[in-house]
C-alpha cells in the first residue's frame, strides 16, 4: 500500500513544480487551488511508487517539451497534449489517472495491456489515495458541494440556493 | 473477558436499536440485563468512530457495509455480494446465500448498535390502514394491533430516537398525534431540491382507476439532531463532547455520520445505567436451550476471542426472560437452529422488503445535488388509497444525493470524462452543467407476506464458527411489480410537471440493471423493471391472534414459549410503505411493557 | 476614569465584542493549522474555546441590545490589525497570528490571564479582560441604581438571541437579558469561562469544564487538570502529548498586499478575507434582531474553515519553508 515506504520520498522542488503545471492543465483548477488541496506531494509520491521513476519522469519531461513548445498559446498547449500525451500508449493511461486521481482521490489500476508492457508494481491497485485524498476531490468542489461524509457544510446548507465556484480567469 | 454474572431478570440477543431500546426501559426500572452482541464493540470511543469513517472515505465502493470491516466471525454481507448484475442465481459468495429467484439485496450490519449504525434514519408512521388491509382491501393479513394501539408507543419511540419533524404536517391517511404531543425536535430544514420538485408536485396528477390522484410535498419525520423543542434534552455523539449537536450535512447518513447527529443505538446505550447491564460483545448466540416445560431455559453462546481466528468458547447464560431481537433475519436463523418458537411453520417465512425503485432525470437548472441527508422530504400522496386492492402501495423519497446508486456519480462521470480524454476547463465545466442538476425519486414499494418468502437454515451453509449463515428464498409478486409500473407513471407525471422533457429523463432498465425483472401487462407488452433493496428486513416472526399462523402475540410474546420475546421488524405481519424502524422500536417499547409486568 | 453614563456604557460594550472577537483569528489560526486527524485532543481543546469566544460575543450583543445599542461588526476596523495589542487593553502584550506552536500557547495564556484577586476595575487600557468586564458590571449597577431600571434596559428581548436553538456545539448557552441580574449573570458567564470561577480553574459551578486559561495551560504543560487541581499546583493529571511537528507552518501575521506579485495566491487570499467579511455581515444582521440569520452564519463558518485550511497548505514564496495561511482582512468588495 501507497505510504508505507520505509524511505520516505521527497521528489525534487522541480519534479513538483513540473508536476503542478501538468496538473493545472489536466484539472482547470490553478496552482494555488492545487497546492491548497495538500495532495500535490502525495499524488506525486504515489504516482512514482504506481508507474516507477522512469514512466513518471518521461510523462514530466514530455510535458515540459510541450508546454515549451506551445508557448503562450493555449489552443496549441491543448493540442499538443491531445496529441503527445493522452494518444500515446504509455503515457496516455497515466495522464488519465491522474485526472481521476485529483478529481476523485482515487488512483485506477493500469489497464492490462499497458501493464503487459510495463510491468506491475505493487502500488498499481484500484484504491484511494488516503482519506485525505477522497476528502480533497476537486470533482466535489466542480459540482458546488462537498466530499460526502468530509468537510461538512453545516446545519441549513443544503436549505440555500446551490452555487457553482466561479471559474477563475 | 467479560463474563455474565449469575441469572438475570432478561438476557436481550442483539444490541441494536431495538435490543437496546428494550434493554433501557428494563434497566430503568432496575432489572438486571445481559445484552448479547454477536458482532465487535464498535463506537464506544469516538476516536474507534472516526476510524471507521476513514474506512468509509478510502472504499472503493461505499455501501452500507463498507465503513466497517469484514468480520468472519460475525459476517455482515455487502452489497457487492448481493448485487447480482450477473444474474447468477443460486449466489453462494457473500454470507447471505441467494437461492432466489430475484437476489434479496438489502444487507444488515452485525455490530454492537446494529444496522442503525448505518441507516439512514428516516422515521415515518405507518397510517391506520396499514394494519388493517386484509379487512379495507381483501389483500394480505390484518395486524393483531391496530394503529390506535401502537400510538402511544410511537410517540415513545420518536423521543426515545430523537425524531424530527411538525406535527402539523403529518397527518396522512389518519395518522393522528395526541393534542399535547409533539415531537422531540423541529423538522429538519427541508432542502433546496426539495422547493423544486414541490413547484412540480403541485400541478402534477395522475389517474388510477377511475380517480385522479394529486401529489404534495412533506417533510421526512427522521432521527437526526435538529432543534430540539422545550423538554427534550439533545444527546450528542458517544465518548465524546459537543459534537453531532445538530445535523453538519455531512451526506453520508447511509453509511455513518461522522458527528452522530442521526441515531444509532450506542446513544440510548449511553443514557443506560452501568450498574443493572452487562453487555458481553464477540458473542454469537447459536442456540436457545428449551426445557421440557416449553420454557427456555438458557442461551448458548459462542465467544470468539478474535476476528482473526475461528477459535471460541461456548457459555450458556440464565435468565428469566429471554429476548431475541437480533434483526429478522438473524432472530429467524436462532429459531430454526434451535427448532423453537415455530409450531406455525411462520418463522423465517413472509420475509419481506421494500423494493425500491428509482427514476431519475436532469432538472433544467440546478438544484445542488449531493447536499444535506439523504432524504429530507417525500410525497406521501400514494401511502393509501383504493388502488391498494389492485397494487401496492408506496411512499416517495425525493432524493437529496444525485443519482446517487442509479448511476453512482460523481465517480462515473469522472471516470467516463478521463475515458473520452476530457482535460481542463472543459471537465471542470461540464462536471458543475450535469451533476448539480441530477433529480433522483425513490419509491418504497410494499411487499405482500409470501409463505414462500424466506429465510432458512442449511447443514450444508455454515459460517466460520459453525453457526447457520442465512438461506434466503425470494420472489417480487405482481402485486409489487404493478405497483412499480404506476410508480413510473408518477414519476413521469412529477417530472413533465416540473418542466422535465422526456429528453432529460434518463430512467433505464437493462438486464444489467439491479433485481432486474420485468411484467406483462394485459395487452401482452412486456415491461422491465429494476429495484433496489431498502435495507428493511421485515416478517419472519410475524405477531398475529392466532398461534397456527403467526409467531407471536401482539406483545411479540411466544406463542410456544411463554418466557420467550421475538421483537424486530420481523414481528412486522405486513409493511406498508414506511421505513420500519421507528415502527420496530415502538413494537419493542410495547414488548417491554409486557416484560415489566411478567416480572413483576 | 469609570464608565459615567449610559452612552459610555453603551461604548464599552461595544469595545468587549471587538475583544472578544480579537481572540478569534489567533485561535483559528492555531486550530486551522493542525491537520485533521493529528492532535486531536488539542484541536478539540481549541475548538471548544473557539466555540465560547461566539458565545461571549453573543452574549455581549444581548446585553447591547437590552440597553438599547446595536452592535456594529461588519465594518472597517472592526478587525484590528495582527501583529497588535488587544483593543482597548494597556498593550502589555502583542497578539500575533501563529500556527499552533508553543509560542501561539502563550500568547493565548496571556489573551486569557485571571485577573489577581483585588485587581481594579479597568475601563480603559486594562491589564486583564476580567478587569474590563468588571468595570462594566460596576457601571451597569450603578447606572441601573441612579437612572432606573427602565431608563438602562430599554430593548426588546425578540431581538435578541435566544438561549436553546442558535447556539451549540459548546459549552454554556445564550442568557436573555431583561434586566441587571440577567446582565450580570450574562457578563459573568463571559468571565468565567475566560479566566475561571472565583480563583479556581473551573468555569462553573459543577466543575465540569475548565476555564479557557486553564485549558490553554494543559496544552502548554502537556497536562491534563485533575478534579483536585489548583492554579498554583497545576496540572498533575495524565500526559496530553502535543505533536508540534505535523503543524502546517504558517508564516507569522499574513497580508493579502503581500502576495500581490502571485497573482494565484492573492486571490485565494482576497476570497478567505471575503468569506469572513459575509460572516461578519451575517452576524451583524443576526445581532442587530435578525437572531434567526444565525442559521445562516453556520455554513459560512465551515466555508472560511476549508479555505483557511486550503490557505494553510500553499507554500509562501515570500519564506521557504512556510506556508500563507489566512489574514481575516475585511473586504469591502465582499
Amino acid at each position: 500500500m501507497a505510504g508505507s515506504r520505509r524511505i520516505p520520498r521527497a521528489p525534487s522542488e522541480e519534479a513538483r513544480q513540473r508536476f503542478v503545471a501538468f496538473s493545472v492543465l489536466l484539472t482547470g483548477y490553478d496552482s494555488a487551488e492545487l497546492w491548497g488541496t495538500g495532495m500535490v506531494t502525495p499524488y506525486l509520491c504515489f504516482l512514482i511508487d504506481a508507474v516507477g521513476d522512469q514512466v513518471t519522469g518521461a510523462l514530466l519531461s514530455k510535458w515540459t517539451a510541450v508546454a515549451d513548445a506551445a508557448g503562450k498559446d493555449p489552443a496549441a498547449l491543448e493540442q499538443l497534449v491531445r496529441d503527445e500525451i493522452l494518444a500515446d500508449p504509455t503515457l496516455g493511461p497515466v495522464a488519465r489517472n491522474l485526472i481521476v486521481m485529483w478529481y476523485l482521490g482515487e488512483w485506477q489500476q493500469l489497464p492490462a495491456d499497458w501493464r503487459d508492457v510495463h510491468g506491475t508494481h505493487a502500488a498499481d491497485q484500484t484504491c484511494f489515495v488516503s482519506p485525505e485524498a477522497y476528502a480533497q476531490g476537486l470533482v466535489w468542489n466542480a459540482i458546488g458541494a462537498h466530499p460526502q461524509g468530509a468537510k461538512m457544510p453545516g446545519y441549513g446548507s443544503w436549505a440555500l440556493p446551490p452555487t457553482i465556484p466561479e471559474e477563475l480567469p | 473477558m467479560t463474563t455474565p454474572q449469575g441469572s438475570y431478570d432478561a438476557i436481550i440477543v442483539g444490541a441494536g436499536p431495538v435490543g437496546v431500546n428494550i434493554a433501557k426501559v428494563l434497566t430503568d426500572r432496575g432489572k438486571r440485563v445481559l445484552l448479547l452482541e454477536a458482532g465487535r464493540a464498535s463506537g464506544l470511543s469516538y476516536d474507534g468512530w472516526l476510524s471507521y469513517v476513514d474506512t468509509y472515505r478510502s472504499a472503493v465502493m461505499k455501501e452500507p457495509n463498507a465503513p466497517y470491516p469484514p468480520n468472519p466471525n460475525a459476517p455482515s454481507t455487502y452489497a457487492q455480494d448481493v448485487l447480482n448484475i450477473q444474474h447468477k442465481i443460486p449466489i453462494l459468495s457473500g454470507y447471505q446465500v441467494e437461492k432466489g429467484p430475484l437476489s434479496f439485496a438489502s444487507t444488515y450490519l452485525r455490530s454492537l448498535g446494529g444496522t442503525s449504525l448505518h441507516w439512514l434514519g428516516t422515521c415515518p408512521r405507518m397510517v391506520p390502514n396499514d394494519f388493517r388491509l386484509k379487512t379495507v382491501y381483501g389483500v394480505g393479513v390484518d395486524w393483531p394491533i391496530s394503529y390506535d394501539d401502537l400510538q402511544p408507543y410511537y410517540c415513545k419511540a420518536e423521543w426515545a430516537l430523537g425524531v424530527s419533524a411538525n406535527k402539523d404536517e403529518q397527518g396522512h391517511f389518519g395518522i393522528w398525534f395526541p393534542p399535547e404531543y409533539d415531537y422531540p425536535m423541529e423538522r429538519i430544514p427541508p432542502s433546496y431540491s426539495d422547493g423544486v420538485y414541490a413547484e412540480g408536485a403541485r400541478k402534477a396528477s395522475v389517474r388510477f382507476g377511475d380517480r385522479d390522484y394529486g401529489m404534495t410535498v412533506t417533510s421526512l419525520p427522521q432521527a437526526r439532531n435538529s432543534i430540539p423543542r422545550e423538554n427534550y434534552a439533545l444527546s450528542s455523539a458517544y465518548g465524546t463532547k459537543h459534537v453531532g449537536e445538530r445535523c453538519e450535512g455531512n451526506a453520508s447518513c447511509i453509511p455513518i455520520c461522522p458527528v452522530q447527529a442521526k441515531y444509532s443505538a450506542l446513544r440510548t446505550l449511553g443514557q443506560m445505567d452501568k450498574n443493572f447491564y452487562t453487555l458481553v460483545t464477540q458473542a454469537v448466540a447459536s442456540r436457545l436451550i428449551i426445557n421440557e416445560n416449553g420454557r427456555i431455559g438458557g442461551v448458548e453462546y459462542k465467544r470468539y476471542e478474535s476476528e482473526g481466528s475461528n477459535q471460541y468458547q461456548t457459555g450458556t447464560a440464565t435468565a428469566t426472560l429471554y429476548i431475541v431481537a437480533a434483526h429478522a433475519v438473524e432472530s429467524a436463523k436462532l429459531l430454526l437452529a434451535s427448532g423453537a418458537a415455530n409450531s406455525s411453520d411462520q418463522v423465517g417465512r413472509n420475509l419481506a422488503d421494500h423494493p425500491f425503485f428509482l427514476t431519475w432525470a436532469l432538472n433544467p437548472t440546478p438544484v445542488g445535488a449531493f447536499r444535506g441527508p439523504g432524504q429530507t422530504s417525500e410525497i406521501p400522496s400514494f401511502r393509501d388509497g383504493p388502488f391498494r386492492t389492485d397494487f401496492a402501495a408506496f411512499r416517495i423519497d425525493l432524493g437529496n444525493w444525485g443519482w446517487d446508486i442509479a448511476t453512482f456519480p460523481p465517480n462515473s462521470n469522472v471516470y467516463e470524462a478521463a475515458a473520452a480524454n476530457t482535460f481542463g476547463k472543459t471537465l471542470r465545466r461540464s462536471l458543475g452543467q450535469q451533476i448539480p442538476r441530477q433529480l433522483r425519486v425513490g419509491y418504497v414499494i410494499e411487499q405482500l407476506p409470501e409463505p414462500g418468502n424466506r429465510v432458512t437454515i442449511s447443514p450444508e451453509f455454515i459460517d466460520p464458527i459453525g453457526c447457520f449463515r442465512p438461506v434466503i428464498h425470494y420472489n417480487v409478486s405482481d402485486y409489487t411489480r404493478k405497483a412499480m409500473i404506476a410508480a413510473n407513471k408518477v414519476s413521469n407525471a412529477l417530472f413533465h410537471a416540473m418542466g422535465i422533457p422526456d429528453a432529460d429523463i434518463y430512467t433505464k432498465f437493462t438486464p444489467d440493471s439491479p433485481g432486474y425483472m420485468t411484467y406483462k401487462q394485459d395487452d401482452g407488452t412486456v415491461v422491465p423493471l429494476s429495484f433496489f433493496g431498502s435495507g428493511h428486513h421485515m416478517g419472519t416472526h410475524r405477531m398475529g391472534v392466532s398461534r397456527t399462523d403467526s409467531v407471536t402475540n401482539r406483545y411479540s410474546r411466544s406463542w410456544d414459549h411463554e418466557n420467550l420475546y421475538v421483537v424486530g421488524c420481523g414481528g412486522m405481519p405486513t409493511t406498508g410503505s414506511s421505513n420500519p424502524t421507528l415502527t420496530a422500536v415502538a413494537m419493542a417499547l410495547m414488548a417491554a411493557d409486557d416484560m415489566l409486568t411478567q416480572l413483576g | 476614569m469609570p464608565i459615567t453614563d449610559l452612552k459610555s456604557l453603551q461604548d464599552h460594550l461595544q469595545e468587549a465584542l471587538e475583544i472578544e472577537h480579537a481572540t478569534i483569528p489567533p485561535y483559528l489560526c492555531a486550530l486551522y493549522s493542525i491537520p485533521e486527524g493529528t492532535n486531536r485532543e488539542a484541536a478539540s481543546v481549541i475548538r471548544s474555546v473557539v466555540m465560547e469566544e461566539m458565545l461571549h460575543m453573543i452574549l455581549v450583543a444581548n446585553v447591547m441590545n437590552a440597553v438599547g445599542r446595536k452592535p456594529v461588526i461588519a465594518k472597517e476596523g472592526f478587525i484590528k490589525p495582527y501583529p497588535g495589542p488587544l483593543p482597548h487593553s494597556d498593550d502589555s502584550f502583542v497578539v500575533e497570528l501563529l500556527p499552533f506552536s508553543e509560542g501561539a500557547l502563550n500568547i493565548f495564556l496571556k489573551i486569557e490571564r485571571p485577573a489577581k484577586a483585588g485587581a481594579p476595575p479597568q475601563p480603559e487600557r486594562f491589564h486583564t479582560i476580567g478587569q474590563f468586564y468588571e468595570a462594566i458590571e460596576e457601571a451597569l449597577t450603578r447606572l441601573t441604581k441612579e437612572m432606573g431600571p427602565s431608563k438602562v434596559f430599554t430593548g426588546k428581548e425578540a431581538e435578541q438571541v435566544p438561549p436553546g436553538r442558535w447556539y451549540y456545539g459548546g459549552g454554556g448557552d445564550v442568557v436573555p437579558v431583561t434586566n441587571l441580574e440577567s446582565a450580570l449573570r450574562a457578563l459573568k458567564e463571559v468571565t468565567d469561562e475566560g479566566e475561571g470561577l472565583d480563583h479556581t480553574i473551573w468555569d462553573g459551578d459543577k466543575s465540569e469544564e475548565l476555564a479557557h486559561y486553564f485549558r490553554f495551560a494543559e496544552l502548554r504543560e502537556q497536562r491534563s487538570f485533575l478534579p483536585e487541581d489548583t492554579e498554583k499546583s497545576g496540572p498533575s493529571g495524565p500526559d496530553l502529548p502535543v505533536d508540534f511537528g505535523v503543524v502546517a507552518p504558517m508564516r507569522p501575521n499574513p497580508r493579502s498586499d503581500d502576495y500581490r506579485a502571485h497573482p494565484a495566491i492573492h486571490r485565494q487570499m482576497v476570497k478567505g478575507n471575503r468569506i469572513y467579511t459575509r460572516l461578519l455581515r451575517q452576524l451583524q444582521t443576526a445581532l442587530t434582531g435578525t437572531p434567526d440569520a444565525l442559521r445562516d452564519a453556520v455554513p459560512i463558518m465551515y466555508e472560511f474553515r476549508y479555505q483557511a485550511e486550503a490557505l494553510m497548505r500553499i507554500p509562501s514564496p515570500l519564506s521557504p519553508g512556510m506556508t500563507v495561511g489566512p489574514s481575516f482582512e475585511f473586504d469591502q468588495n465582499a
